[in-house]
């Protein structure tokens, strides 16, 4: 038999392999851009990393987000060893150790003594680093870790020196029922580094 | 525009520990009335102490301390004051020597004697200092009837400070 094909059938047929070629075309296409699509969302998303005396900034450990400084050294004198009296000076050091973190850092340390808050019992004398620290404001010294600084595994060092000011009388205690924040606050943030300027505080 | 950016919060403390201030005495204060002293040739003894520490605690910093006694001059009494010392210790020194009569803004005069000496206690070791104090109100004074009703007030005084 032989088969005859016509104009209309023809045009049918050509129809129709153009729709298969492009279904199937169309579906390999699809299926390319989806792989590439889930290139992208399996990329990492860079880190901030922080580490104040060891303690993990970022970690959900930090008991009450907050970090206890015990390294506390004394140049009291007729007190004994250990302990605040009036007159007493004492320094403490923090380490900020930005180890792991891929993106810089701007950090900001509000410093609330007595100065401050007259209800605390130590003022601030010396806020001191080996990096860069500017004095922002009133209270608050900040600082930038910069990616060069994480590269080169360079740790900041902030030294706190203070006394508990004795040029008032000040009532003996007969038992210690004090609690941290008595002493002093400090509030520490880290912020990720977006090329903002320090600006000195002037007063 | 502001974009979202990473912000990690902390709060920094201190462990500190505050020095105690034991000097475990009150002022003492009391009343030497007829029914409580008549005059007599024996003396008065009052005996008192004071410490660095109590049952708790010992103070955590060095401390000295004065030792001043105020008295109206009502009675004609006479006082002696030993430290660590009972009066009849060969050589007990008494610790008063003469008194600085003084006015009150009410303009009441009193007796003042102060003892010229500041007493160190040091944190490293708890310190007991007993004093006895010793009034005199001889039997002399017996047959006088301008002290019948008189009373007079002792003030014994310790104030204290931290050594720097």
């Amino acid at each position: 038999m032989k088969v005859v094909f016509n104009r209309r059938t023809i045009l049918y047929i050509i129809i129709l392999c153009s729709i298969a070629f492009l279904y199937f075309g169309a579906k390999g296409t699809y299926t390319a851009y989806e792989s590439f699509v889930n290139t992208e969302m399996s990329n990492r998303v860079a880190p901030i990393h922080l580490l104040i005396n060891g303690e993990d900034l970022g970690s959900d450990t930090v008991l009450d987000n907050r970090i206890i400084l015990d390294n506390i050294t004394w140049t009291s004198t007729h007190t004994r060893p250990g302990k605040l009296s009036p007159g007493s000076t004492g320094s403490f050091q923090f380490e900020l150790d930005p180890t792991g973190s891929e993106v810089a850092i701007l950090y900001q340390i509000q410093f609330i003594d007595k100065e401050v808050d007259p209800d605390k019992i130590v003022t601030f004398q010396n806020v001191t680093s080996d990096r860069t620290l500017v004095r922002t404001s009133i209270d608050t010294y900040s600082g930038i870790i910069t990616l060069a600084n994480i590269e080169n595994g360079q740790k900041t060092h902030i030294t706190v020196d203070f006394i508990y000011d004795d040029t008032e009388d000040i009532e003996g205690i007969r038992e210690d029922n004090q609690v941290f924040e008595d002493f002093f606050e400090i509030h520490f943030t880290a912020l990720q580094y977006q090329g903002e300027e320090l600006i000195a505080y002037t007063g | 525009m502001a974009y979202a950016r990473y912000e990690m919060r902390s709060q920094l403390v201190a462990n500190i520990d505050k020095a105690l201030y034991i000097f475990d005495s009150d002022e003492i204060r009391f009343n030497l009335d007829p029914d409580g002293i008549i005059p007599s040739n024996d003396p008065y003894v009052y005996r008192f102490s004071v410490a660095n520490f109590n049952e708790n605690n010992v103070s955590d910093v060095d401390l000295t301390y004065h030792v001043k006694v105020r008295t109206t001059t009502n009675l004609p009494i006479t006082i002696q004051m030993f430290r660590n010392q009972l009066p009849s210790d060969a050589g007990a020194v008494n610790l008063l020597g003469g008194s600085q009569d003084v006015q009150d803004e009410d303009g009441a005069w009193y007796h003042v004697y102060d003892i010229n000496a500041d007493y160190q206690m040091l944190y490293t070791q708890q310190v007991t200092d007993y004093y006895t104090m010793v009034i005199h109100f001889p039997a002399i004074y017996g047959a006088d009837m301008t002290y019948v009703n008189s009373i007079e007030n002792i003030e014994v005084s310790l104030e204290s400070k931290q050594m720097v």
